[in-house]
């Protein structure tokens, strides 16, 4: 390869890292995702911030109405949280599922952005997820 | 039936050993003896997995609860057409249809080069049997799929199927990823042969190019199966969530995408031919790595599930292949030198290898993004994962730039373009994009500078493609004197890749105008609506009229009856719905959507809730997805694209007839 | 399926493979030894791949020209450019072929 056309590709492939990497340091786009004994605990921040928490639902007594609310348990712990919700509920959801939902800590209830909740799979391998 | 079943799986492992090992032989001692016994023993490890395919389908179909995989995702209810696709609904089944297509592969490999390939055919048996012996070994050994439950847990009736998979939709989705996935091992198995015969000529591209298009389509249409039946079905709006087993399709594309141009660049002018190697190994690599994320559960995703014991076996595989492919390739570095150089950046090698560096630029974020929350949890010990605005970010940095290229690559010439030919051949191209682009920005479109900008590329890439095909059909009429249709016909007739190619760059386009029109430009309403009350979203009426309720065999779902007009027509009526399953006390949404012909965009309403008080009041999400309908119209335009440029060219043959003549054509 | 049977199926499915894995080795008529590719014939190879790259870009750039990407000029310099790569390409080729028959004598 004679010496333009390298130069022009090198400076391609370091526009894509600088894009990537640049990316990286500016931009504040990720999230962090935690059970419920780590929102808990307050690790890293987790009851100040917005999140991603994780649980397994143990009680659900209303999911038809427009204000839903259903208490998540830790995977490791007896500990439990109790979420509030409304929006879409998604396919898959049911007492025993493990689900993801985002938002904040306030006070003693989670408090999760409207549609932001998604069910995980059961423990068993199903191609089927839940949104 | 079990037993059979599980013998059939041993009868694999063993073969696949034989196999593996045989051929290894055969290539060293050029035995032709023992190489038509490894021929023979891959047939018969496939005849063998069908064996064992068909036994546990018996097993399924006749309500076998003993097996663990029958009990757990079947049950009496389960009509017979997902009776049999789920096969592929558990873990260990969905490896055995893992194994059947792998090892159909390698029979079919085995059989197109019975009088061919003669110097290449051992390793590539070898590389294919040594795959075959870890999925084998880990549907012998380590996720037995006939694995029995202890005799005290026997049910009398199945867990069932997940309603949501049950759909056509999902029950195609897996067959066609999977044959995706696991056709890459035929590139990658010729990729490696070549490397260790040190056969780097072109011999090894030719034998894959098909096997490579037949992956990138059922990889394609697998995730358009998936894409549209998490639209219909989940109920959410939209269709595709960045979820990490998503991106395990996504990746392998893209770099099949990027090895489907570079082989071009070899083909004609014998240059990247390391980058060639490896790309291949990094499609194969790829799909394991796939494999690894959708079964081990380290990621957090909707798809996969739990620790699984198949986990750090893949990785280990996974592991393996990297360190042969990079030892293979540096070992014949010396013998992968170019036939030519890249003389100018405006050529069209220079077009393709800015497409694969873009492509795989994409391929590495996502990549990132996918494996950053695992890395973040080792790090900090607290998991940290991205989301869609980071995945956006890169595919509007890096596709813009490729749908760009899209256009520009038809059109320019290879080796080196002049500004003066350039100058003519896109003056037509560059016009209409910039015009299209101003009557975008008139149409009120101008709110998203990404959209408009794709919107107005994609204007530039179809006038590229109708150029072509128009240049091409009256070049031919000149030359032929044929009538127009007969001209078209026979230009696609005499160029099937490059007419074939071009019509999968429409697809292309069709696809980002479906993405952009329902990503940039959608409409969202969210409302209480009592009984009576209406709401408006994007030129929409929907009115609440009442609720009503319908029955099925284990469910039943409560509907909002939402009378639509649109600018004062009516149009009839969607019936979104929350629906209950008596026996698992699950709830779902049944969202109802209305397609308009025309347009192709979708109205698409979703029943959030229903007012506990009965007063009829409901809670609502109405969206408005321009176009999105396109998405799905691409799928069908690839197909038509891939299978043009599938079909065998005569005059091609004829002249790899002549380069294979007299005493090379057992290399034929 | 009662055991006996199962096992009869099992026992059928592994003699069937054996047989026909084995029968290459057991069959009359052995096919004849594979002969490796020589220098001269990977040589060859590569010079008719050279030949065949030629002809395709030859190809190429009358269907550049009649489509109009490429100027006149350019198209003459090109096709004279890849006619004297194929017919280097053919020189060789030519050449490989005495000598293998030199050989052959």
């Amino acid at each position: 390869m004679t010496g333009r056309p390298r130069l022009v590709i090198a400076l391609v492939v370091a526009m894509l890292l600088v894009t990537f990497l640049g990316y990286q340091l500016v931009a504040n786009s990720d999230q962090l995702l935690v059970s419920v004994a780590q929102l808990r605990a307050d690790q890293d921040g987790a009851a100040h911030k917005t999140v991603q928490l994780t649980g397994q639902v143990v009680s659900a007594p209303d999911m038809s109405g427009d204000r839903k609310r259903f208490v998540l348990r830790d995977d490791g712990s007896p500990q439990t949280v109790a979420v509030n919700y409304s929006g879409a509920v998604p396919q898959a959801f049911k007492i025993g599922r493990r689900v993801i939902v985002t938002g904040t800590m306030s006070g003693a209830v989670f408090v999760a952005k409207p549609g932001s909740l998604l069910t995980k799979c059961p423990s068993k391998y199903s191609a089927g997820p839940g949104q | 039936m079990s037993t059979v079943g599980t013998v059939a799986l041993y009868v694999v492992f063993a073969l696949a050993v034989y196999a593996t090992g045989a051929a290894v032989l055969a290539g060293r001692r050029r035995d032709r003896r023992l190489m038509q016994s490894v021929s023979n023993a891959l047939v018969a490890a496939f005849v063998a997995v069908v064996v064992a395919v068909a036994a546990l389908e018996y097993a399924i179909v006749s309500h076998d609860f003993s097996i663990a995989v029958v009990a757990d995702h079947t049950s009496r209810q389960l009509p017979l057409p997902y009776l049999i696709t789920s096969l592929w609904a558990s873990q260990p089944g969905s490896l055995l249809l893992w194994l059947t297509v792998l090892l159909g592969s390698s029979a079919l490999v085995m059989y197109q080069n019975r009088h061919r390939n003669r110097e290449l055919l051992p390793w590539v048996a070898a590389v294919m049997g040594g795959t075959a012996v870890f999925f084998s070994a880990m549907a012998a050994f380590v996720s037995p799929p006939f694995a029995k439950l202890p005799a005290a847990q026997i049910p009398a009736n199945g867990f069932g199927l997940d309603p949501s998979l049950q759909n056509p939709y999902m029950a195609a989705h897996p067959p066609s990823l999977y044959l995706g996935y696991v056709t890459l091992t035929v590139p990658f198995a010729f990729g490696m042969a070549a490397l260790i015969t040190g056969r780097t000529d072109a011999r090894w591209l030719l034998s894959v190019r098909r096997w490579t298009l037949i992956s990138w389509t059922a990889l394609g249409v697998g995730m358009l199966l998936g894409a549209h039946w998490a639209y219909v079905e989940i109920g959410w709006g939209g269709y595709w969530a960045w979820d990490p087993v998503e991106s395990a399709a996504l990746m392998p594309w893209l770099a099949a995408t990027a090895f489907l141009h570079s082989v071009m660049v070899q083909e004609k002018k014998g240059m990247l031919k390391v980058w060639n190697m490896v790309l291949v190994s990094t499609a194969f690599a790829l799909a394991i790595f796939g494999d690894f994320l959708t079964r081990s559960g380290v990621v957090n995703s909707v798809h996969s599930f739990v620790q699984s014991a198949i986990g750090p076996w893949l990785l280990g595989f996974l592991a393996a292949v990297i360190a042969f492919s990079v030892a293979m390739i540096l070992w014949r570095l010396p013998l992968l030198r170019a036939d030519h150089k890249l003389e100018s950046v405006v050529s069209r090698e220079a077009t393709f290898l800015f497409n694969n560096l873009l492509l795989l630029a994409l391929c590495f974020a996502i990549c990132w993004g996918v494996v950053f929350p695992i890395l973040s949890e080792a790090v900090r010990g607290i998991r940290s994962s991205v989301s869609t605005p980071y995945y956006n970010f890169f595919l509007v940095m890096f596709g813009i730039p490729l749908l760009l290229l899209t256009g520009i690559g038809p059109l320019i010439a290879w080796r080196r373009a002049s500004t003066r030919s350039l100058a003519r051949t896109f003056r037509w191209p560059i016009t209409s994009a910039a015009a299209g682009t101003v009557l975008l920005w008139l149409a009120g479109l101008g709110s998203s500078w990404a959209g408009m900008t794709a919107l107005s590329l994609c204007i530039f890439v179809t006038t590229t493609v109708l150029l072509e095909f128009a240049r091409g059909t009256s070049a031919r009429m000149a030359l032929t004197g044929a009538p127009p249709p007969r001209a078209l016909f026979d230009l696609i007739g005499r160029n099937r890749r490059r007419y074939g190619g071009y019509i999968v760059h429409l697809a292309v386009v069709l696809l980002v105008i479906g993405i952009v029109a329902s990503g940039s430009y959608a409409s969202v309403g969210e409302r209480h609506l009592a009984r009576g009350q209406s709401m408006v979203v994007d030129g929409y009426r929907l009115t609440n009229t009442g609720l009503f309720q319908t029955r099925e065999q284990n469910s039943v779902t409560s509907h909002v009856r939402l009378a639509v007009s649109h600018d004062g027509k009516s149009m009839g009526t969607l019936d979104p719905g929350l629906r209950l399953f008596t026996d698992t006390q699950q709830v779902s949404n049944e969202v109802d959507i209305h397609t308009s012909l025309l347009t192709l965009t979708d109205l698409y309403t979703i029943l959030q809730g229903i007012d506990t008080n009965g007063s009829g009041g409901v809670s609502v999400k109405v969206l408005v997805n321009p176009m999105i309908g396109m998405i799905w119209l691409a799928g069908g335009v690839f197909l038509l694209g891939a299978l043009i440029a599938l079909w065998p060219d005569p005059r091609e043959v004829r002249m790899l007839a002549r380069r294979y003549a007299g005493a090379l054509a057992r290399e034929a | 399926m009662s055991t006996a049977l199962a096992a009869i199926a099992a026992a059928a499915l592994v003699i069937g493979v054996v047989v026909f894995v084995a029968w290459p080795f057991v069959s009359p008529d052995p096919p004849p030894p594979e002969e490796a590719l020589s220098e001269t014939d990977r040589r060859r190879l590569a010079a008719a791949e050279r030949r065949d790259e030629a002809y395709m870009a030859l190809r190429d750039v009358e269907f550049d020209l009649r489509t109009g990407k490429i100027t006149d000029e350019d198209y003459q310099r090109e096709r004279a450019r890849l006619r004297s790569e194929a017919a280097a390409a053919l020189r060789e080729l030519d050449d490989l072929k005495s000598k293998q028959e030199i050989k052959e004598d």
